[in-house]
């Protein structure tokens, strides 16, 4: 299966193309980020020359408008219709052309002397509380003939009201108001036989100042004018991004001087670089389609004779050896089919000098695994028949024991009954002879009971003897599970072997509960301990020294049983401990030990009782084995 | 030496023969060629005078001859409406000699051509005033109720057309109404605004407007163009403008007494066409040549001429007399003559136009009630009267 996780073809598209694109981009960013400084600042400058023309042109529009406030304060008419309303109309006329070319003035007044509003425009103002400019029209009008054009700034709210359209209400309550004297003169020249006749009066709001500049400044905003520090318009908080403007402008007839502060969109500044960015991505992502499939097609004809390389590469691993030879376009894909094509006829022959080699050794081996097979299938016997020797040599063990333990209670029998028969005789010839004693009678017969009694009870003890022998040999001989008492079990097994035990000194404890009835193979267990034993007495005690062997045992929880053994014997190093499951493995090849015992205890623990075992042993300290075996309890321990 | 001599017998030569410049200014459009025929049939007939006609706009004019004392150009005859008798001082006119006037005037048409009692005017024309024109080819029966006007601005106008050409801002115009409602606009030469019948007639003034009878931006070309080109079914325009609308609207041409409302009817205010003499010129150099001109123009073939091409009336024929005319629209004329107004030649007459204006103005913006506005009217009105007063 193939781990691979990226196409050539991919490497080579992507390699075509970052090729081409990675030094347009690095090229065209560093030049569009040096063309976004130079523009940035060209930009901030052009903002502040627009505001710059803003206001000149504002400067301009005032300029004008205080002009032809002059010239309609020079007409005759005008100057009249402050002192009689057969000039009304005329004045109204010549102050309406006004208003209509000058929409900065939001309002135009004609008082007289008097402080009486003859004519306005718009006619809303003919009703506008004139307060506000009582105090510059008094000084006006103090001066007389010698009065001359000025122009304040002042607060009235009542101006607002009748003369701003809604939508700029509230907002600034600033007005720069536009004084021109009118004077009625009989000379062309103004002298003390002037009259002034009354003012003529225009109105500008801040607010209209606010409009017509930013009419003039469509893409900026102007945050306020200022006039001695003073705002004239509500704030306007400035954009983050923004790029502030503070400019002077002039007002006519006055040493007023407004600043006039604009914020612009640093965004709408850059519009133009970022438009051009945009077209820059635009052509870029076109530039980089185009490459794609050009990329594409071009990799598309390169790897085309690969894809035939790989498919004959694929015919050889097919085991395709002689395929055809084939011609590439290009000169390293021919070269490297001809090198193929060579290892390819090289593998031919190798494959059958192989194949050849391969049905030799197969001949060989399989001659090798029958031997094998019947080496092993000996072995398997010969085990088998050495298991049967060791049950045997087992058995002989126990038939030693028993005829050992047997001719005392035989020999005694025989003793009793020899006994028995001789006063029996003595009695019998007794009797024949009459010379029979009562005494000699009563002791014949407490000696015949005496020997009847011993008699018995040496039969008995004979008969259990060979009951148990037959139990040992019967258990060792048939390997059939059955229900035993383990502890009367286990202490049989020690007794048939007190023999041996008994040519060492040696004390042997069982300790487990004395009721557990188990279900098990007995045999099993008898040949376990049996070798366990008969390993102790043979490899690990001293006859001169005493010894001691404990056998303990307990139902675990999780049901298994735990059989312990511990003796206190020589102990075993770790190489031996390593190998002493080995079948034939023996230390004690000079004793006649047949390296059987602890392999059969291996052997019957591991396959015959299902279970586990494990031993601990040092050398000096003694020998522990302890099974884990699974049994059916029967008779649960107490 | 005789150089000199005949440099000398040319200039006194030139000096004797140059002709004597008359100049007239007029503020009545539709009869400017005539008064110009006039003049330069009286300057044929006499040739040491030269009659200049000079045309201007009523208000113009009136500031124009106020301020022209000292100029060159400085008009010695006025022609204009005898209503305008009230800038006399200010204007300096002339006291007209008895030998001028017509020694047969009858009594109302003398009270019209004086100012404080002084006669300062030489009759022409009587018969000045407004009049309700309407469009046959929209109108078979005019209304005679206001009513019926607002009635029939539907119809009218899911024909296209529009109702009536009202020269909206033209307080003159709205003299009409005023006096619809009963307002006076003068009594006992004191100028009398504020009232009650005023606020009304603005109230139905601009009802006018919001109905959409009228429009407001409706003006002198308003009520002539427009109306002549069959744009509205009915207008409201002086009689100085109903020859043209004849020669335009032909047969078309109606004339009907103006609507009444809830019974009251109009009585459009009236003057006469005078001749007026600024800067005392009666008093001047000029005054052989000027009251030569005016007893050439006041002749009476020169009037009847004039009276009948313009549906005027001549002067000497009283207001009550009956004329013996076949024209039907003529005859209308006079029937709404009979039904007109004179205006007193005061100052307090005068006063009142540029204050109605401005009150009509400031109640259309919504600035004042219509209280209000005839309170302000009156105030202006006063305070133009008081500088009148003071010779200003």
């Amino acid at each position: 299966m193939s781990k691979a996780r990226f196409s050539f073809k991919q490497l080579l598209i992507t390699q075509f193309v970052l090729g081409a694109m990675i030094p347009t981009l690095l090229l065209s960013s560093l030049l569009i980020a040096a063309f976004r400084d130079i523009q940035t600042e060209e930009q901030i400058e052009k903002q502040a020359a627009q505001t710059q023309s803003a206001v000149l042109q504002l400067e301009f529009e005032l300029e004008k408008l205080s002009l032809q406030l002059q010239q309609l304060a020079k007409d005759s008419n005008v100057a009249l219709a402050a002192s009689s309303g057969v000039f009304a109309p005329d004045a109204r006329n010549n102050m309406l052309s006004v208003a209509q070319q000058h929409p900065l003035a939001s309002g135009l007044l004609l008082l007289d002397s008097k402080y009486w509003v003859a004519e306005a425009i718009p006619i809303s103002a003919m009703v506008l509380p004139i307060s506000p400019l009582q105090p510059e029209l008094t000084k006006l009008y103090q001066a007389d003939y010698t009065a001359v054009n000025t122009t304040v700034l002042l607060e009235a709210d009542q101006f607002s009201e009748l003369l701003l359209p809604a939508p700029n209400r509230p907002g600034s309550s600033h007005w720069l108001v536009m004084f021109l004297p009118l004077k009625l003169a009989d000379s062309t020249g103004i002298d003390p036989r002037s009259k002034l006749s009354g003012a003529l009066v225009a109105l500008i709001s801040a607010e209209q100042l606010n409009t017509r500049l930013q009419q003039y400044l469509p893409h900026a905003r102007l945050l306020n004018i200022y006039w001695q520090q003073q705002a004239l318009l509500p704030d306007v908080a400035p954009l983050d991004d923004s790029v502030v403007t503070r400019t002077s402008l002039t007002v006519p007839a006055t040493d007023l001087s407004l600043s006039v502060v604009v914020a612009s969109s640093r965004q709408q500044a850059l519009q133009p670089i970022t438009e051009l960015t945009y077209r820059f991505v635009q052509i870029t992502l076109l530039f980089l389609v185009i490459l794609l499939v050009t990329g594409w097609l071009f990799v598309r004809r390169e790897i085309r004779p690969l894809a035939q390389l790989s498919d004959l590469v694929a015919g050889y691993a097919k085991g395709e050896l002689t395929q055809p030879v084939q011609h590439f376009p290009y000169i390293e894909f021919d070269s490297i089919a001809s090198v193929l094509q060579n290892m390819a006829q090289t593998l031919s022959e190798h494959q059958h000098s192989l194949e050849a080699k391969v049905t030799q050794r197969t001949a060989e081996l399989q001659r090798a695994v029958a031997d094998l097979h019947q080496t092993n299938t000996t072995l398997i016997k010969t085990q088998q028949q050495l298991i049967e020797a060791e049950k045997s040599s087992q058995i002989g063990i126990l038939v030693a024991g028993i005829a050992r333990e047997i001719t005392a209670p035989v020999s005694s029998s025989m003793r009793a009954v020899s006994a028995l028969d001789t006063q029996h005789t003595q009695i019998i010839a007794a009797v024949r002879q009459s010379t029979l004693k009562r005494s000699e009678l009563e002791q014949y017969l407490r000696f015949t009971a005496d020997a009847i009694e011993q008699l018995g009870l040496q039969l008995k003890r004979a008969q259990e003897l060979l009951q148990s022998f037959n139990a040992m040999a019967v258990d060792q001989s048939r390997e059939q599970k059955r229900n035993f008492n383990l502890y009367d079990y286990l202490h049989d097994v020690v007794l048939n072997l007190r023999y041996e035990l008994g040519q060492y000194q040696v004390k042997t404890d069982i300790i487990g509960d004395k009721v557990m009835v188990v279900q098990s193979y007995p045999g099993s267990f008898s040949r376990i301990l049996t070798n366990l034993i008969l390993n102790s007495l043979e490899h690990g005690f001293d006859r001169q020294q005493k010894h001691h062997i404990s056998i303990s045992y307990q139902l675990l929880e999780n049901g298994l049983l735990e059989l312990r053994y511990q003796d206190d014997g020589a102990g075993m190093p770790a190489e031996v401990m390593q190998r002493m499951y080995e079948p034939f493995f023996t230390t004690a090849q000079q004793e006649g030990g047949s390296g059987l015992g602890l392999s059969i205890v291996h052997s019957l623990v591991t396959q015959q009782l299902k279970g586990t075992i494990n031993c601990n042993s040092t050398p000096g300290n003694g020998c522990t084995f302890i099974f884990t075996l699974p049994v059916r309890v029967v008779i649960k321990p107490r | 030496m005789r150089a000199i001599l005949f440099c000398c017998i040319l200039l006194i030569s030139a000096g004797a023969t140059a002709a004597t410049q008359l100049n007239v200014w007029h503020m009545l459009k539709e009869m400017d060629n005539d008064f110009s025929l006039l003049a330069t049939q009286f300057s044929a007939q006499h040739a040491e005078i030269d009659v200049s006609v000079q045309l201007l706009p009523n208000e113009e004019l009136k500031a124009a001859v106020i301020r022209a004392k000292d100029q060159a150009v400085a008009p010695d005859i006025i022609i204009i409406s005898s209503d305008n008798l009230g800038y006399a001082p200010l204007m300096h006119l002339s006291e007209v000699p008895a030998g001028l006037l017509d020694a047969q005037l009858a009594e109302p048409t003398l009270h019209a051509l004086q100012f404080r009692q002084k006669t300062y005017a030489i009759p022409l024309f009587a018969g000045n005033h407004l009049l309700f024109l309407y469009n046959k080819q929209w109108v078979k029966q005019p209304v005679t109720q206001w009513q019926q006007l607002f009635e029939a601005h539907s119809h009218l106008a899911a024909k296209g057309v529009s109702t009536l050409a009202l020269n909206y801002l033209e307080p003159y115009w709205f003299a009409l109404f005023a006096d619809l409602f009963g307002a006076s606009l003068v009594q006992d030469d004191q100028v009398a605004l504020n009232n009650g019948s005023m606020a009304q007639a603005l109230e139905f003034y601009q009802q006018l407007v919001t109905s959409g009878v009228a429009q407001a931006d409706c003006g002198y070309q308003c009520v002539s163009e427009a109306f002549y080109q069959g744009q509205y079914a009915y207008a409201i325009n002086g009689t100085w403008a109903l020859a043209d609308a004849k020669a335009r609207l032909g047969d078309n041409l109606g004339v009907a007494i103006f609507p009444t409302w809830q019974d009251h009817s109009i009585k459009p205010h009236a003057s006469y066409i005078v001749m007026i003499f600024p800067h005392k010129a009666l008093e001047g150099p000029k005054a052989g040549q000027i009251k030569e001109f005016v007893k050439y123009f006041s002749l009476p073939e020169n009037l009847q001429r004039l009276a009948a091409k313009h549906y005027l009336i001549p002067y000497y024929q009283l207001a009550d007399e009956v004329v013996p005319v076949t024209d039907p629209l003529y005859q209308q004329v006079l029937a709404q003559h009979q039904l007109s107004q004179l205006m007193p030649a005061t100052e307090a007459m005068v006063s009142v136009w540029n204050a109605m204006q401005k009150g009509l103005l400031l109640h259309k913006a919504g600035t004042l009630t219509a209280t209000e506005a005839a309170a302000f009217m009156q105030k202006v009105a006063l305070r133009d009267q008081q500088l009148l007063a003071a010779g200003k």
